[in-house]
């Protein structure tokens, strides 16, 4: 507190002041007037730009619309020709699906007939090959003791699988039944090729 | 005249420049929200313009593809019409099957055409289903099986038996069930 009274000594200025203060003018309102116009001139560019920005979409709106009428418009006659090229190819694909849904074969019999006679075993004897319900079984013997048969049999199963002509149209390939024939000796035995379902 | 109007004019004679400038702002707003809505409105336009814009080029630009595809199907079609049966025709029916036959020298034993299922509501086709049963060599009547599958009617086979005549030799027999595509 004592240093303050002492300090405040040397805060009086440091010669007369001779302004009548009351008597000039305030600067005030020149300082409103600036800044008055300054925020107005702002405002007004912001929104001026805005407005520009929102006429220049409007345009480029306007522009693009027009070019894909002009498409629209300059391929109308081409596109009712196609119309009726698509109309011929839709009712076309009907037929052909339901055609399909008649005919197709979920098993080319031929080639499946050949497949199996060609990779069959020479000691194998096929004595039936039967395909219903969705399924293909071949039945056949063999003419060899019991533990050679079977690991025959599991080899020639193996192969059937893995054949790049079946394995497409099987989804399960399996030996179903393996029993001796009491009479000739001989080993009677069954395999089961079952189908994948058809698609178009 | 009113106090307060009279104050406004007085206050914009005071402040030219901003006056212009609320009144510019006035102006651009109001463009502004008018535009923007008409802008709304013309972006779903222009969507939808562009899709089916977009979907002419692209139609324009397959042509060659689709008119050889339509070419293609029509073709197809002639010739599975060509190849299509009649259910009553019997002897024709019958009559390709003995043509087979004579040709892969296998010797037909049964034939019968069964009863066909009913027609489906606008279906454009129909099946006829038939069963039949050959005997000779295996490649006698692995040829009629060959024959039936890729010959000019279109034939399915539903199901098949195919058996050793006898327990020795070569003779096998084949018995099928196949469908016929028929006119409906």
């Amino acid at each position: 507190m004592a240093n303050l009274s002492r300090d405040s000594h040397y805060v009086q200025p440091w010669h007369f002041d001779c302004r009548l203060s009351k008597e000039l003018p305030d600067d005030n309102p020149i300082r409103g007037r600036f800044l008055a116009s300054l925020l107005a001139c702002t405002f007004a560019a912001i929104a001026l730009f805005y407005a520009g920005m929102t006429i220049y979409s409007y345009s480029i709106l306007k522009k693009e619309i027009a070019y894909w009428e002009q498409v629209k418009r300059t391929n109308s006659t081409q596109m009712a020709e196609l119309q009726k090229v698509i109309t011929v190819i839709q009712s076309g694909a009907r037929r052909l699906n339901e055609i399909h849904k008649h005919v197709a074969s979920p098993l080319p019999v031929s080639d499946f007939i050949q497949e199996v006679g060609r990779t069959r075993p020479a000691n194998l004897r096929i004595d039936m090959v039967e395909f219903h319900d969705n399924a293909a079984f071949i039945r056949a013997s063999l003419q060899e003791s019991p533990q050679r048969a079977s690991a025959q049999l599991s080899q020639y199963v193996a192969e059937l699988r893995t054949n790049p002509r079946l394995r497409p149209l099987f989804s399960n390939i399996a030996q179903t039944s393996m029993e001796r024939n009491t009479k000739d000796g001989t080993i009677n035995v069954e395999i089961t090729l079952k189908l994948k379902p058809v698609t178009p | 005249m009113s106090y307060r109007l009279r104050q406004l004019l007085a206050l914009m004679k005071e402040y030219p420049f901003v006056t212009t400038c609320l009144i510019i702002i006035l102006i651009a707003g109001n463009l502004s929200v008018f535009l923007n809505l008409e802008n709304t409105e013309l972006e779903h336009v222009q969507n939808r313009v562009r899709q089916e814009g977009a979907v002419v080029q692209k139609t324009i630009n397959a042509s060659p593809a689709l008119r050889s595809d339509s070419q293609l199907i029509e073709s197809a079609l002639k010739e599975i019409d060509a190849s299509l049966v009649t259910e009553d025709n019997l002897a024709e029916n019958y009559g390709y099957f003995y043509i087979i036959e004579d040709q892969s020298q296998a010797q037909m034993g049964e034939l019968h055409q069964n009863t066909a299922p009913p027609n489906e509501p606008e279906a454009k086709y129909r099946t006829v289903p038939l069963s039949l049963t050959v005997k000779g060599t295996y490649s006698q009547v692995f040829n009629f099986l060959h024959r039936v599958e890729t010959g000019s009617r279109l034939i399915k086979i539903a199901s098949f038996t195919m058996h050793r005549s006898q327990p020795t030799g070569d003779a096998v027999t084949l018995a099928m069930e196949l469908n016929m595509l028929a006119y409906p």
